[in-house]
């Protein structure tokens, strides 16, 4: 995240494209990953069948994201938007539940999901002066791969036990 | 209290594909959503090139009007067949899905949703079987091309899912008619 | 399973086993205290955080899913709470092997690992005979679900439905509201959120099916995730008794009455005039059964059951130092538990899984 945000910066006009290409190998990937899952462990499982469609549907996502490279900056900016600010909802899901169960760590998750929220806004704000809006999403990416550096610093432990 | 669980081969079978009932259903439902919006995109990406066809189409016949008239008539029909395209596309995919899903809860059971999965598994076979011709100066150019790889993928799951959405009711039926 | 059964329950056990009450409480204690010690409660007391034998809600929603994590909480949870039943199972349908050895940590009465568990603590102290009364108890309640994080076992759906007294089947509505109480009259129950992870923390144990395999009173029907579409009626009542009537068995047997247990062997002679009050408890339908079962305790030994206290014994360990600490009832207690973990650990190590880590033992 922390080099695609760079790459942004560094190149506003094209770096975009390489992104893209980026985000849609990675939906591909976690399409394909669904579908293993499917016909490793989830096809022995009752309802597990919604793996498998679960993963056409991603597979199918990242496919479709691979061909819209070459389209103007704007759409696909909305579109990268889209898939932050959902992600971003989801965080903060995440972060509601988090909170229920007293976690302290619920804050960090909280941040991390309106800062994207907040990203996809501000660039929206922006979306008639791109290279801004370009700007913004990059300095998200950056912000959001610093937290995510952060918190996977927490405390693990190896324990063999005799 | 003695409670017996009914394990029989039928009972589990219909479990079984009621189960996969309701997951077509809810498949059918997310990929019909998505290739609703999948193909607004294309259309709309594609708008100035499709105006452009159209635009060539209608400059002979009409009477002589003004070029931001003749733009804003084109636009509102590519518009209005966009959202009407759309509503269709969505409104079928959904009904199927939730008939498809109510007859695998054992909730309700009809045929007619059974009828339209078959004719729209006809459409999109039958979309898929055009010859190609040879690209001319008013062929709409390659967004679609562009776009096919994603689109056969979807397609292809959606006849598949389709198959077995018919596959399930068929079996979830006779299961039901041997238990009495 | 809750503090009625774990402390109350057990206490009773061990009084009818023949423990004197004082022994019974220590047992009882140890039995409940397997639901309380957790990591936070560990570093509170500055003792081997190795000795966690639960994790609180807090510490799970906090702890990776990665390899190290899931270790952690497959070891904690599969050692206490989901003692696997048959470490060499096997499935009818070829599998992966990443399934099979997930598989093979299901819970279940009467395996091989609670004979292990109950011989453990055979000639050890109280706290260790405490320790395997709860495992022991938790293997007919947690029957059916593994403690490890897994869609692809735990999980549950729509096909939930609970066998009222009169026999009649009644839809489960689960709902994921964990401030309000679940709803007996109405069959609501709260449960973990669907999480489409394979590895999430809400896809632990019987998260899925919410409090229900908990008490006593309840029989339902449902399809587990494994299963292949078989249902599964869970008999909550047939099984408590069971596993009330195998503790007293387990008992007699570490109080020394004679040398060998054996898994399916249930002391019901022991209940003679209790069976119908005991059955009674069981059955009411409530949500915490804790004063009934205090009640029937205190009946058998004619004086007062001490309430569940968890500072009872903290100062004393706290104060303790060095290697006195060993010979205080937490220190007891720790042992107990690191032992079980140990054991539990080794068995799944040596049954061909990383799933609860590695074991430098033989």
């Amino acid at each position: 995240m922390f080099i695609l945000g760079v790459f942004f910066i560094i190149d506003p006009e094209d770096g975009y494209e390489n992104v893209v290409f980026i985000l849609s190998l990675w939906l591909v990937m976690a399409g394909i990953y669904s579908i293993y899952f499917f016909f490793t462990m989830a096809r022995h499982m009752v309802g597990g069948m919604r793996s498998l469609v679960a993963g056409i549907f991603i597979l199918d996502l990242g496919l479709f994201t691979i061909t819209l490279s070459d389209v103007p900056r704007i759409y696909l900016l909305l579109y990268l938007l889209s898939i932050n600010t959902f992600s971003g909802l989801v965080e903060l899901l995440s972060a509601v539940d988090a909170m229920r169960l007293k976690s302290p760590h619920f804050r960090l998750k909280l941040a991390q999901g309106l800062f994207n929220i907040f990203l996809g806004l501000a660039c929206l704000l922006f979306l008639r002066h791109p290279n801004t809006a370009v700007y913004i999403y990059s300095l998200g990416l950056l912000i959001n791969a610093v937290l995510r550096i952060m918190s996977s610093f927490r405390k693990t432990a190896m324990i063999y036990i005799q | 209290m003695e409670i017996i669980a009914d394990n029989g081969n039928d009972r589990i079978k219909l479990r079984r594909y009621s189960d996969r009932l309701v997951v077509c259903g809810l498949g059918y439902i997310l990929f019909g959503a998505w290739g609703t919006v999948r193909n607004g995109i294309i259309m709309i990406l594609g708008r100035k090139d499709i105006y452009a066809f159209l635009r060539e189409s209608v400059n002979e016949t009409t009477a002589p009007v003004s070029e931001d008239t003749m733009r804003f008539i084109i636009y509102s029909v590519m518009l209005f067949f966009l959202v009407i395209f759309a509503l269709i596309s969505t409104l079928s995919h959904l009904f199927i899905g939730i008939r498809a899903i109510q007859e695998g809860r054992g909730r309700k059971k009809t045929s007619f949703y059974l009828v339209f999965t078959v004719f729209l598994l006809i459409m999109l076979i039958a979309s898929h079987l055009h010859i190609k011709d040879p690209p001319t100066e008013n062929t709409i150019p390659a967004l679609d091309d562009d776009t096919s790889l994603a689109v056969y993928v979807m397609d292809f799951s959606m006849a598949l899912l389709s198959i077995e959405l018919l596959y399930s009711a068929f079996r979830t039926r006779l299961i039901k008619r041997r238990l009495g | 399973m809750q503090k009625d059964f774990h402390y109350y329950a057990t206490c009773s056990a061990a009084i009818l086993a023949g423990f004197s009450p004082d022994d019974s409480f220590d047992i009882a204690y140890s039995a409940q205290f397997v639901d309380e010690c957790s990591e936070t409660l560990l570093r509170k007391l500055k003792a081997p955080l190795i000795a966690a034998t639960t994790q609180l809600q807090s510490e799970l929603m906090d702890s990776s899913t990665d390899q190290v994590g899931l270790q952690n909480i497959t070891r904690i949870w599969a050692s206490f709470h989901f003692l696997p039943r048959d470490l060499k199972a096997d499935r009818k349908k070829k599998c992966s092997r990443t399934y099979l050895n997930k598989y093979r940590l299901l819970c279940g009465p009467n395996g091989d690992l609670l004979k292990v568990t109950v011989n453990t603590a055979r000639d050890r102290s109280l706290q260790a005979a405490g320790v395997a009364m709860h495992v022991l108890a938790d293997t007919w309640a947690h029957r059916h679900f593994a403690g490890t994080p897994s869609l692809v076992l735990n999980n549950t759906d729509y096909h939930f439905y609970e066998i009222l007294p009169d026999g009649s089947d009644k839809l489960i509505k689960f709902r994921h509201s964990l401030s309000t109480p679940d709803d007996i009259e109405n069959s609501i129950y709260t449960n973990s959120l669907y999480q489409y992870g394979e590895n999430s923390i809400m896809n632990l144990g019987h998260g899925r099916a919410g409090h229900l395999p908990d008490y006593s009173f309840c029989r339902y029907r449902y399809l587990p995730a494994w299963g292949d579409y078989r249902e599964i009626i869970k008999d909550n009542p047939a099984d408590y008794f069971k596993a009330f009537t195998q503790m007293i068995y387990a008992l007699k047997y570490l109080k020394g009455d004679f040398d060998e247990f054996n898994t399916g062997v249930y002391d019901e002679e022991a209940l003679s005039s209790h069976k119908e009050e005991i059955m009674g408890i069981i059955e009411k339908r409530q949500l915490d059964a804790s004063a009934d079962w205090k009640s029937f305790g205190e009946k058998l030994i004619g004086r007062e059951i001490p309430d569940y206290d968890i500072l009872k014994f903290q100062e004393e360990y706290m104060n303790a130092s060095g290697k006195d600490k060993d010979d205080t009832f937490l220190g007891k207690f720790f042992d107990a538990a690191i032992r079980q973990k140990g054991m539990v650990t080794n068995r799944i190590y040596h049954s061909g899984s990383l799933l609860a880590g590695y074991s430098l033992e033989e």
